[in-house]
């Protein structure tokens, strides 16, 4: 039988829970269903690895560590900083889209002024 | 020479931000002496845009008011006041502080070498040892740090006033939107090998001048962005 600690029940709950999230998304077509399979499979993922920790257990001793456990860890923390570098990126790249967006706005609005001052300004 | 001579060509951006206070006598000031102003409001949530608007209808012909929705920081507002000034034909382009802290006469001074063919760039170097201690620092470190990343030793890499022929103003390519713009610009001259001078300016370090410009955490935000930078992709 397989014994359930408290840690595993609340991952597994949570692996769940952001499936249904993901499902939900899809259904009010703000997500794709390739992002959904990508995610559930993720999930399935961290489901058994939570039942069955000592799965990863040999993939910790090719990289130098005893316990499975402890590579997840270490791997959520480089998936982690990898997140962080990707939304740095992406925040950045949109901020450069924001500010090119209103400098074009601004400039077509200043010139069409100016064209609006200078007819005002030659009938009278 | 007549000042209108002296000015032909010659257009000034005026960045400014939250500057109700000062911005009207700095771009009636410009005008009076026969400059083509653009000034760039940059998202103020004060009446600077009110007052701008005020001064425009005193000088309609020389004022040019270009206005940021939202504020989008001292690069972006720098680069859309210089893109105006080329399409208006400008000959040179001097960039110059809307708090009050330049000198008026200080413009003829950085034009002169780029009228002369002496330079492509000319940059307004405030003497550091009339600073208040916070400020001197600050920029020192910076100037530090223009010369680490970009390897250019300049007397003032946080010059608010510079001046720029069309063609070198055309060839720049900043991206950063605040206050890292200035050690940008330094890199972009060098990148270009265009000619660059520094003459000597006058600074003005009022009370409301004191809290804007390049502080110790300005100058930290500028360096972060120097290192982030470098892997923009």
């Amino acid at each position: 039988m397989i014994y359930l600690s408290l840690y595993k029940i609340i991952l597994i709950i949570l692996a769940l829970l952001s499936s249904l999230f993901f499902a939900n998304r899809v259904r009010n077509k703000r997500s794709t269903v390739p992002t959904l399979i990508l995610w559930v499979l993720f999930c399935i993922v961290v489901i058994l690895i939570a039942i069955f920790p000592h799965f990863t257990d040999p993939i910790a001793n090719i990289f130098g560590l005893q316990r499975g456990l402890d590579f997840i860890i270490i791997l959520g923390f480089a998936f982690c900083i990898f997140t962080i570098f990707k939304l740095y990126v992406k925040v950045d790249n949109m901020n450069q889209s924001l500010s090119d967006l209103v400098r074009e706005l601004t400039i077509e609005k200043e010139r069409n002024e100016y064209l609006e001052r200078i007819n005002k300004n030659s009938k009278e | 020479m007549s000042v209108k001579e002296d000015t032909e060509g010659v257009y000034v951006v005026v960045p400014a931000y939250n500057e109700e206070t000062t911005v009207s006598w700095v771009i009636e000031e410009l005008a009076n002496r026969g400059y083509n102003i653009i000034l760039v409001n940059d998202g103020s949530k004060d009446n600077t845009l009110k007052n701008a608007m005020e001064s425009q209808k005193k000088y309609p012909y020389n004022i040019h008011i270009a206005s940021h929705i939202i504020n989008r920081g001292l690069g972006a507002a720098l680069k859309t006041g210089m893109v105006i000034a080329s399409n208006y034909g400008a000959k040179y382009i001097i960039t110059f502080d809307s708090d009050g802290q330049h000198e008026f006469n200080d413009i003829q001074k950085v034009c002169k070498p780029l009228k002369e063919g002496r330079a492509d760039v000319v940059i307004g170097a405030r003497l550091f040892k009339d600073m208040p201690f916070t400020k001197n620092f600050a920029n020192t470190v910076m100037n530090l740090l223009t010369l680490i990343f970009y390897h250019v030793n300049v007397k003032d890499s946080q010059s608010g006033l510079r001046a720029f022929t069309i063609d070198a103003a055309n060839k720049l390519n900043v991206v950063s939107e605040g206050y890292g713009v200035s050690s940008e610009f330094i890199r972009e001259i060098k990148e270009n090998h265009l000619k660059l001078e520094e003459v000597y300016i006058t600074t003005i370090y009022t009370e409301d001048t004191q809290h804007k410009g390049t502080n110790m955490w300005v100058g930290f935000k500028i360096m972060c962005k120097m290192f982030l930078d470098m892997f923009r992709i």
